[in-house]
Order: C-alpha cells, then structure tokens, then sequence
C-alpha cells in the first residue's frame, strides 16, 4: 500500500487495521458499480455516510470499517446477476424503494492504483469493497453506463 | 411505511437476544437469525419497510427444523414463516443513529399482506456465516430433544459414567466444573439443573451428550473450543 491517504480517514481511524492492511491493495483494473446518475446526488457515498434513507443498522457491528467503502463487481455479468437477485428476493414495497436507490444502471469504472484499495473479490458474486483515496475522484472513471432493465422493464441479461 | 396495530404491553426485551449470524446481507442485515438467552427459541428479523428516517423488521419465532431445512433450500422463505403459526409477530422500528437496544419491539395485531415473505429460497452467496447459523439450529435442536429426553431418569444413568470425565475451567469469572455440577445434580433434580445452569455452553456440553461413544468426546471437544470465545462475559 502507497502512503497516499485514504478518504473519510478521521472515521477508519476508529477501528483497527481498518481497511486490512493484508487483504487491501491497489489495483489497476475494470470495476462496475449500480449508478443513479442523479443530479446532485453522488454514487461514490459510503453507506456509513449516507442518511437518507437510513442504512440498515441492528447493532454496532453493522456500522464497520466496511461501511467506509464501495461495493463494485469484478464483471458487468456478476453486476448485474447481483442486483437481480437481490431484489427479487424483496418484498414488493421494498423492491421498488431499493431500485429507487440502488439506481437503474451499472458504471464500469477504470480503476488505477493512484484511485485507491481494493478488497479481496468474493470469488462466487464478484464482490469487493473498494476504498478511495482522499484526492480521487470516482466519477471521473466512468468510462462506460449500462442499463439494468431494458425498455419493458424486463432485467437485462449480460453474458 | 404501513400503520400498525400494537398490543399494549407486550413486547420483547432486546436483552435477552442474542444476534447469531445474518442469513441475508448485503451491504447490511436483510433477514438475521437471533436466539433468546433463556429458552434458546430462534428469532427471524426480517427487514419489511423503510421510509426516509427509519427502517422496519419483522419478528417472528421459527421452528429450528424449518430453519434448517429452509438453510438446506428445502422450503421457501414462505413456509419458514409459518412453521410457528400460532406465535406472536412483533415488529421493531429502528430509526437512523439508533440500533436494536435502543428501539421497542412490541407485538402487533396484524400484518399487512405486503408483509408477508416472498416464494424465495435461501442462497449460500448471501449468508457470510453459514456455519453460525447451522451449529446454532444444530445446538436448538439436540437441546430441545436433550429437555425431553431428560424427564427419562434411566437415560440420564445410562450417560453418567461419560459425564464424570469431563472437566473443563472458562475463561473470565465463569468457570464449571462438569464432574461437580452434573455429580450434584444428577441424583436430585436434573430438569431442574437444565434451567438453573443459565449459560449457553454449560447446556450446549450437556446436550451432546448422547451421540456413540466415540463422537461423545470429538463433539464434547469441539463444541467447547468452538464457544470458548462467545461465552459470556
């Protein structure tokens, strides 16, 4: 890991050896993230910071270092089967408020080392927190958006 | 979020649950499985609402066979739901900045049809602690069959030469001598005991306890390393 300092620091502070200094490094690779490309409003927002709506707590335990990243997907396929199952597993009221915030779109993003850490890959859904750096900024990597739902609202199916 | 019906004065203390393992996360609970301390029932939060402030669970009792057969994605989250029909459902509302200690988790009369689980099957890719959830049904399960089978005094003779060679000291200030207190016990009042003994890995040991002879002492072993660091404090 370079000494370049890690963003939202004050809070990692608060745990240790937040992020794992043996399962955090660098990295130089493709990443997708669910976007909502609102006006105003940031997709790069760790969960921990965001207040609205109100990040699902039940004890302390919720709120860890993690909290502090970003969920992205090692591939667009992974992205996208994620977010489908997900929601599909919801109960209709919540499936459309989570659409509402999980976004309708998925990022791909091209990460560089001087961007941040990322955490070790989940090797069945391709999933990873990743960790900006103070000085990066993620919107500025998106090189390309891809829908989740096609036209009739049908899931689409990336291979 | 819907309006609820409450039942005055009734509600569940926070304190005698204890979280097990989340069987659904993703970026934060979505359904966890919890315990009470005192009579080992297993408890379902189930994530059901939210609004701009607060999010909802649902609370429900489930059987520990349900459970693991739901785990085994033999049933849906539907008849996991009912496999305890006649129990209470409560519901908590935890607000932003607050967590479960901090938030009633009172009874409701009714709810509301959207509340009700979806036809979904459990998926090893969302549960980070499989094997949490499982020894704890596992643990549910023997020491229910255990407090039955403890009202037959001649099963309890029949283990008492195995229950004499353990001896183990806990960590911290709890510490139990299995040949003194089942020694003490066993010629008295051993249901008695079973209740009296309020600590999870005093009744977890007693309740493996009747498997062959040679598993007797591998799970015995196990059981007490593996719960070593949760005892507690």
């Amino acid at each position: 890991m370079s000494n370049k300092k890690l963003k939202y620091r004050e809070y990692l502070e608060r745990f240790p050896d937040c992020p794992c200094s043996t399962k955090y490094s660098e990295v130089e690779m493709f990443a997708y993230r669910w976007v909502k490309r609102q006006e105003g409003m940031s997709d790069f927002m760790p969960l921990n910071l965001i207040k609205t709506p109100p990040q699902r707590i039940l004890d302390d335990s919720d709120q860890m270092c993690k909290g502090y990243g970003l969920s992205m997907f090692l591939s667009l396929k992974l992205a996208a089967k994620k977010y489908n199952n997900l929601t599909a597993k919801l109960r209709g009221n919540l499936r459309e408020k989570q659409v509402q915030d999980y976004g309708k779109e998925i990022a791909l993003l091209n990460l560089d080392h001087g961007d941040g850490i990322a955490g070790d890959i989940n090797s069945v859904s391709g999933h990873f927190t990743f960790h900006e750096y103070e000085d990066a900024d993620l919107s500025n990597k998106i090189i390309e958006i891809f829908n989740i739902f096609d036209e009739n609202g049908k899931f689409v199916i990336y291979q | 979020m819907e309006n609820l019906s409450y039942i005055n004065n009734n509600q569940l203390s926070q304190d005698q649950l204890i979280r097990i393992g989340d069987i659904v996360n993703f970026e934060g609970p979505l359904i966890t499985l919890y315990q009470d301390r005192k009579y080992f029932d297993l408890y379902i939060f189930d994530w059901v609402d939210r609004d701009e402030t607060t999010n909802r669970w649902l609370i429900y009792q489930v059987n520990a066979h349900a459970l693991n057969r739901f785990l085994n994605r033999e049933i849906p989250h539907t008849l996991l739901f009912e496999s305890i029909p006649q129990k209470p459902i409560f519901v908590t509302d935890i607000h932003h900045g607050h967590t479960l200690l901090s938030s009633p988790i009172k009874e409701v009369h009714d709810i509301p049809k959207n509340y009700y689980p979806e036809e979904t099957y459990f998926d090893k890719e969302d549960c980070p602690s499989t094997g949490k959830l499982k020894d704890a049904i596992l643990d549910t399960i023997t020491s229910s069959s255990l407090h039955n089978r403890l009202k037959h005094p001649s099963w309890i003779k029949a283990d008492v030469h195995f229950m004499y060679t353990g001896s183990f000291s806990m960590r911290s200030k709890i510490s139990m001598n299995l040949h003194e207190s089942f020694d003490m016990n066993i010629g008295s009042n051993v249901e008695a005991s079973y209740y009296r003994l309020d600590n999870i890995n005093a009744i977890h040991l007693m309740s493996k306890v009747y498997t062959s002879a040679k598993q007797k002492e591998n799970i015995l072993d196990n059981k007490y390393r593996q719960k070593y660091s949760c005892l507690p404090v």
